[in-house]
């Protein structure tokens, strides 16, 4: 019984491989310029210059690329967050890496447009200090899923009255910061690459190191203390893990936050609740699906572009709805 | 249980302290006063906010088709407002309120003389006379108890504010004339000027001030070259998307008219203005010229950062405009805020951008 569910499982990430690895070329290969399959393998590997290399190695290549890292990371701090807090609602926006980078990144481009540079580093600094500073005024002997949660609320509808007062008191240097605040991949190239990959690679080796103490974590605290876990020191590494995740993410692509609430769900009506194999899914299924909103995006309209937001809504809303319905007819448990 | 306590302090203090650093970061710049605003989170209203900034609304065609009826002594004429009804307006009004600066300097031009304004930071486009009738609130937020009680024979509104469409309902209840319009481009210029000096009656400004800028412009439109513009991408002051403007916002309607090819092109749906472009498609484009529009913090510092950020970003910095140096950040002067009757001035600014060989000196 047990090996077939293991066999089970094994398909379904195979399967999610290959149709990510799809996707990705799918990504890299339509947009506004429509180029054959060997042209698009000529502009990446042998041509140095020209517009097809510019379009193909400076521009859809890294974006692809920044689509499918940010669905990892915020798929896996996502995935993290529902488990630790024992809550099928959690998200980056409960630990309030959502409000935080917001809150960091309007103050910049409201007082500080100039240094607009700053914007990455210093959201990622808000979001991550959001995320200590709930972590704080939860902790009484401990910190108890419900009581962060709800000072994440807490704190996050504080921040966020923070950004109204922003957008209210300077209505004229807002452009920049909707666009920020909506999230999206326009633009995005190679600078945003080589901030996000680290994260992604250590965060998504470190969570699969310790599925193992989710799972125990998983089965109550005091479970979890009987079998020898430290439940506070392991909740504590989790949610830093998920914040630097998702702050990295967030900082990069604006404030993208449902793929965090929606991809773990959907992976595990899919593949089920042990995150041993929840995590390498989630990160895999969301990789694909930022990826293949953002083509959807980008061509939809073409020239004109929607915010990968938008789309990833759109489309994965009802598809949740339809797996919640009892289309995908897998034990469901949150 | 000590260390507890000065935990809990610290958070305390940390909370004070970013709301005093939002407010005190605020009151350095903004001296305004906050009007009961409601915490609006709507992106859409949040964009319309700023007059000239960023218009977004439906282009409508102002006809001022005016029919003259005389009843009881007071004229009225009809004409289309920007939302596309008939309205009926008096002539020759004696309290008047003009919630939308640019349409204030308009209203004086064309012969009027006005009792309210919203509150303005730059002064732009306030004429002199108007520095000092009463303020009824912030343009994006007109105070309608304070419109009310001064009791206006017209108000003047923009489509292009959410807040105003709400205030003309309120109008339209007590029974006070209104007319809002549509202020986009150079020909809802003219027509505006054209619907305000019906309304004062004034002849000399029909008969020449009119038909003076109007020719002034078109000098300058007809000494471009008929065909072969340059491609042009007008970009906002933002490199971090890639926002740009329709031929359907003032500046890409002036670019238009000048004979630009805007590589963007006309809006595809209604009244859509600033769009997200592909930058795949910029690139293959590869426009002559690119344009950066102001934003409202228009300070060296931002223009210095945008360039760096043009020829630092490998998407950007492969664009034939951005290696040749075509890249042209304009005046707020001119292509944030309206013109007005500097708009020859504003034509010729650009006409010297896109045509060197014609215009320059």
């Amino acid at each position: 019984m047990n090996g077939k569910r293991t066999a089970y499982r094994i398909t379904v990430l195979v399967i999610l491989l290959i149709l990510c690895i799809i996707t990705f070329f799918i990504s890299v290969g339509i947009g506004s310029l429509r180029l054959p399959v060997n042209d698009i393998i000529r502009a990446i590997f042998i041509e140095k210059e020209g517009v097809n290399r510019q379009i193909i190695w400076n521009v859809r290549l890294p974006r692809t690329l920044v689509a499918a890292l940010v669905g990892v990371c915020l798929s896996l701090s996502g995935g993290i967050l529902q488990g630790v807090m024992r809550n099928p609602l959690a998200g980056p926006n409960i630990i309030g890496v959502t409000s935080g980078a917001g809150f960091a990144g309007m103050l910049v481009l409201i007082y500080m447009p100039q240094y607009s540079y700053l914007l990455t580093p210093v959201s990622f600094l808000g979001a991550f200090g959001a995320t200590i500073l709930i972590y704080i005024l939860s902790w009484k002997n401990g910190v108890k899923p419900m009581r962060m949660i709800l000072a994440g609320v807490a704190v996050s509808a504080f921040l966020a009255a923070g950004i109204d007062a922003l957008m209210t008191l300077y209505p004229e240097r807002l452009q920049g910061a909707v666009d920020f605040m909506i999230g999206g991949l326009s633009a995005r190239t190679w600078k945003h690459f080589r901030i996000i990959w680290p994260y992604a690679l250590a965060g998504f080796i470190l969570v699969n190191l310790f599925a193992r103490r989710l799972n125990i974590l998983m089965l109550g605290d005091e479970m979890a203390s009987n079998l020898g876990l430290n439940v506070n020191a392991t909740r504590m590494i989790f949610i830093i893990l998920s914040s630097l995740l998702a702050a990295s993410a967030v900082s990069v692509v604006g404030l993208l936050g449902f793929v965090g609430l929606i991809v773990p769900h959907i992976t595990r009506l899919i593949i089920g609740s042990d995150y041993r194999f929840l995590f390498p899914a989630s990160a895999i299924f969301g990789a694909g699906l930022v990826m293949g909103c953002d083509t959807i995006a980008r061509m939809v309209m073409d020239p004109i572009e929607l915010p990968v937001g938008i789309i990833m809504s759109m489309l994965g809303a009802p598809f949740f709805l339809y797996l919640l319905r009892g289309g995908m007819k897998r034990d469901y448990r949150s | 249980m000590e260390s507890k306590r000065n935990i809990f302090r610290g958070c305390i203090g940390f909370i004070l302290v970013i709301t005093m650093l939002v407010f005190i970061l605020a009151g350095c710049e903004n001296s305004s006063t906050l009007n009961e605003q409601e915490n609006s989170k709507d992106t859409d209203e949040v964009l319309q906010m700023d007059e000239d900034e960023i218009d977004n609304q439906n282009n409508n065609e102002q006809e001022n088709n005016a029919e003259k009826n005389s009843e009881e002594g007071k004229e009225k004429l009809t004409f289309t407002d920007g939302l596309g009804n008939q309205v009926e307006i008096t002539k020759n009004p004696e309290r008047t309120i003009v919630v939308y600066n640019s349409m204030l300097d308009i209203w004086y031009l064309a012969g009027g003389t006005a009792i309210g304004r919203p509150d303005s930071k730059d002064m732009v486009n306030v004429p002199p006379e108007a520095v000092d009738i009463e303020i009824v609130g912030q343009v994006t937020q007109p105070n309608t108890e304070k419109i009310l009680s001064l009791e206006p024979d017209l108000v003047i509104l923009s489509t292009s504010m959410s807040k105003h469409k709400a205030l003309k309902e309120i109008l339209d209840q007590n029974g006070i004339e209104n007319l809002i319009l549509s202020y986009q481009t150079y020909r809802d210029f003219e027509e505006i000027l054209d619907i305000f000096s019906q309304i004062n009656g004034d002849k000399k400004v029909i008969e020449e001030v009119i038909p003076g800028i109007k020719r002034q412009v078109q000098d300058i439109v007809d000494r471009c070259p008929k065909e072969n513009g340059p491609k042009v991408l007008i970009l906002l002051a933002s490199t971090s998307s890639v926002k740009c403007e329709t031929t359907a916002t003032h500046t890409g309607y002036m670019v238009d008219m000048l004979g630009g090819i805007n590589i963007v092109g006309d809006p595809q749906a209604d009244g859509q203005t600033r769009v997200q472009f592909s930058m795949e498609k910029v690139i293959q484009e590869d426009p002559d010229m690119i344009f950066i529009i102001p934003m409202g913090s228009n300070t060296e510092a931002v223009d210095e950062r945008i360039k760096k950020d043009l020829t630092s970003n490998e998407a950007w910095a492969g664009l034939r405009a951005v290696k040749e140096g075509n890249v042209h950040y304009l005046p707020s002067e001119f292509f944030l805020k309206k013109p007005n009757t500097r708009y020859p001035e504003a034509f010729e600014y650009l006409a010297k951008l896109l045509y060197p060989e014609v215009f320059g000196e």
